[in-house]
């Protein structure tokens, strides 16, 4: 049972400490993309990698669309993984849609974790009048469905593995010979759906594990406020501003990432 | 902010032609795409790249593109809208490649307009859409047909199997009211008929023997009685009706305290409105409570915490693959007693079994407990630590 996760998840396990740190990755992407930080995490923790199912490498076979019709589902694999691995005093790492299915698992299992760090979460997407500003219309969520359905069409990117030539960049060669977040679009679509309709607002109040908020400046998919919001709301949360823009702070601004996430560690967590 | 024009032919090329760097700033951008979306030349410089986007591709640069071209060093072939200055949407294909140069790295980007093949393939995808929708449909039919066929013959067995069961535990239940409470009914009244005089004429051994007798026979009495209430639980008769936990809590308390007269210290949480069946519920919780006066420990007076978070959980549990997330209520209940060793985490709950025979009470009360929860299609569990207490979590829905 405990293999089948390991291998339906596709995580890997590295680092030489004992305290686990799991990174989750977020919507549109798989383990790959917490490549620029891990390497600083592993002298000192147990890093655990994997792909939720019908991302990355995961094996898609087991897909089951009612587990994943909700964020719950995706909390359950986090939670499937700490198990099979025996995982305890957890620090889990999410991105994106993953801090709040992270959020869902540490709700069902608070015992298991000791830390959360939330990197640019949003716990609603959608504006809902007249008091919270997620930053979006439904129509701007449909037009993103689009858009991802547009990207789809005979189009290999995110779904074959692909040769990379980089003569300039060997060190990239051979995992670029492995596919980027390749994905299942029919999957992928569903994930952006459940991903960009939860709301998961009224789950914030039930989180006891400490929490960091890691809010990017000029986010527009989880704006400002919405960290603000957060910290509200979470109790036990610190609300740290980077200076990195966009929502990818750990690919655009790795070392900043290390760093605020090492600070916030070395703290002891607020009561 | 100084930036460098971009010499012909490129500035104005057949294609619109971009450049930013990885936190999003626009270094260059050529004319063409300047006049396609309505800036003067050279105004674009500086701003930021989400800035020519409409709202929805800006997500799909933040999801997908950058990463896209940040960790693979290219991308082709991306579908994305612009948003002019005027505010109107231009579909686009673009290409982009990022390229070490001096003073850092720098993304490149190439776009051309696809207005007309942008409507065919939102003709093309609708249609697919609507295939793919109509296959799904189609298959998922044909498998809920199929699992509806064989579901329907194993739930056949299964109610017969049942209807039996059901008719063997009324018979049961008679048996332990009245076939065999009977006869001990009889045994203690006929004991205690032995007036002083009858006693003394019997020997020291017979003395003994029925001093045993008579609390053997109380003993079997309550015992029967427990096996009863235990037995009862599956009497189904008892309406669903909406059930305020905290009340039942507040009046199994009241009656634990009223039958064993000691005063405990209970702090709970708010507790939700539940559909349940009421008397089980209060049973379930006299229970636990009762549990917690019986195992005190000798020096304090029992403590009890109940606490309670609402969630989301799988109701479907033996049918493994099958997901239907509804709204728990997550009890923790924690008392200051004796507790007992966690490896006995499942013994307690079974029916008759005691860890201290010397204990009072038949060993029925946790069994009582399980089975109230499972007849509410919930579960609990229990960990404990010798001399720290005991500590149950309790999972019931809140809709059966």
């Amino acid at each position: 049972m405990a293999n089948d996760v390991l291998s339906r998840n596709n995580v890997k396990v590295t680092g030489r400490g004992t305290q686990p740190i799991l990174f989750a990755h977020g919507f549109g992407c798989d383990q790959n993309m917490w490549r620029f930080v891990t390497p600083a995490f592993e002298a000192d923790y147990r890093v655990v990698l994997f792909d939720y199912v019908g991302s990355g490498k995961s094996d898609l076979r087991a897909y089951n669309r009612e587990r994943y019709s909700s964020l719950n589902g995706y909390a359950e694999d986090i939670l499937d993984i700490c198990r099979a691995l025996d995982l305890k005093d957890v620090i889990l790492v999410g991105h994106s849609v993953s801090s709040m299915i992270g959020l869902l698992a540490a709700i069902r299992e608070p015992e298991r974790f000791q830390r959360l760090v939330l990197v640019s979460p949003s716990p609603r997407y959608i504006n809902e009048a007249p008091d919270y500003v997620g930053g979006f219309e439904r129509a701007d969520i449909e037009e993103l469905l689009q858009t991802m359905d547009k990207n789809y069409i005979g189009w290999a990117n995110f779904l074959a593995p692909m040769v990379m030539n980089r003569p300039d960049r060997p060190e990239l060669n051979q995992e670029l010979t492995e596919s980027f977040c390749s994905t299942d679009p029919t999957i992928a679509r569903r994930f952006a759906e459940v991903t960009f309709f939860s709301d998961n607002r009224k789950d914030l109040p039930k989180l006891t594990v400490p929490s960091l908020i890691l809010q990017c400046s000029e986010d527009l998919i989880a704006p400002r406020q919405v960290g603000e919001y957060l910290h509200r709301n979470l109790t036990r949360s610190t609300l740290r501003v980077a200076r990195a823009t966009g929502h990818c702070p750990h690919m655009s601004a790795p070392e900043e990432t290390v760093s605020i996430i090492k600070d916030y560690l070395g703290q002891v967590p607020m009561s | 902010m100084a930036t460098h024009l971009l010499e012909d032919p490129l500035n104005t090329a057949p294609c619109g032609f971009f450049t930013f760097t990885d936190d999003g700033t626009l270094v260059a951008a050529n004319d063409t795409l300047a006049g396609m979306l309505g800036y003067a030349s050279g105004e674009l410089a500086g701003s930021r790249v989400e800035s020519l986007l409409t709202l929805a591709s800006r997500m799909f640069y933040q999801t997908h593109l950058f990463p896209m071209i940040r960790m693979q060093g290219k991308a082709e072939e991306i579908f994305l809208s612009l948003r002019s200055r005027s505010g109107e949407s231009i579909p686009v294909l673009l290409n982009a490649v990022r390229k070490e140069q001096e003073g850092g790295v720098v993304n490149q980007c190439a776009l051309i307009p696809v207005r007309n093949r942008g409507k065919y393939e939102d003709e093309l995808l609708a249609a697919k859409r609507m295939a793919e929708e109509a296959l799904r449909n189609n298959e998922e039919l044909t498998r809920a047909r199929q699992e509806l066929e064989l579901h329907a013959r194993e739930l056949d067995q299964k109610l017969s199997r049942l209807e039996q069961k059901n008719q063997e535990l009324t018979r049961l239940s008679s048996i332990l009211s009245h076939e065999l409470r009977e006869p001990i009914r009889k045994l203690s009244m006929f004991s205690s008929l032995f007036t002083q005089q009858d006693r003394q004429a019997l020997s020291a051994t017979g003395q003994r023997s029925l001093e045993r007798i008579k609390v053997q026979s109380a003993r079997m009495e309550q015992l029967v009685m427990a096996l009863q209430e235990f037995v009862s639980l599956d009497d189904t008769h008892e309406p669903l009706e909406e059930v305020a936990l905290g009340e039942v809590v507040d009046s199994a308390r009241q009656l634990v305290t009223g039958r064993t007269g000691t005063v405990m210290e209970l702090h709970s949480e708010q507790l939700p409105v539940l559909q349940g069946r009421r008397r089980q519920l209060m049973m379930l919780f006299f229970q636990l409570l009762d549990n917690s006066v019986k195992f005190r420990r000798p020096e304090e007076d029992p403590r009890i915490g109940i606490e309670c978070c609402l969630l989301q959980h799988n109701t479907y549990r033996p049918n493994t693959g099958r997901y239907h997330y509804t709204d728990f209520a997550r009890i923790i209940y924690a008392d200051n007693g004796m507790g007992f060793d966690n490896r006995y985490n499942d013994y307690v709950f079974e029916a008759l079994k005691k860890l201290d025979p010397n204990s009072p009470g038949q060993g029925i009360g946790l069994a009582i407990c399980r089975k109230v929860v499972e007849n509410h299609n919930g579960s609990i569990s229990v960990e404990s630590e010798p001399g720290r207490g005991t500590r149950f979590t309790l999972l019931l829905p809140l809709r059966q």
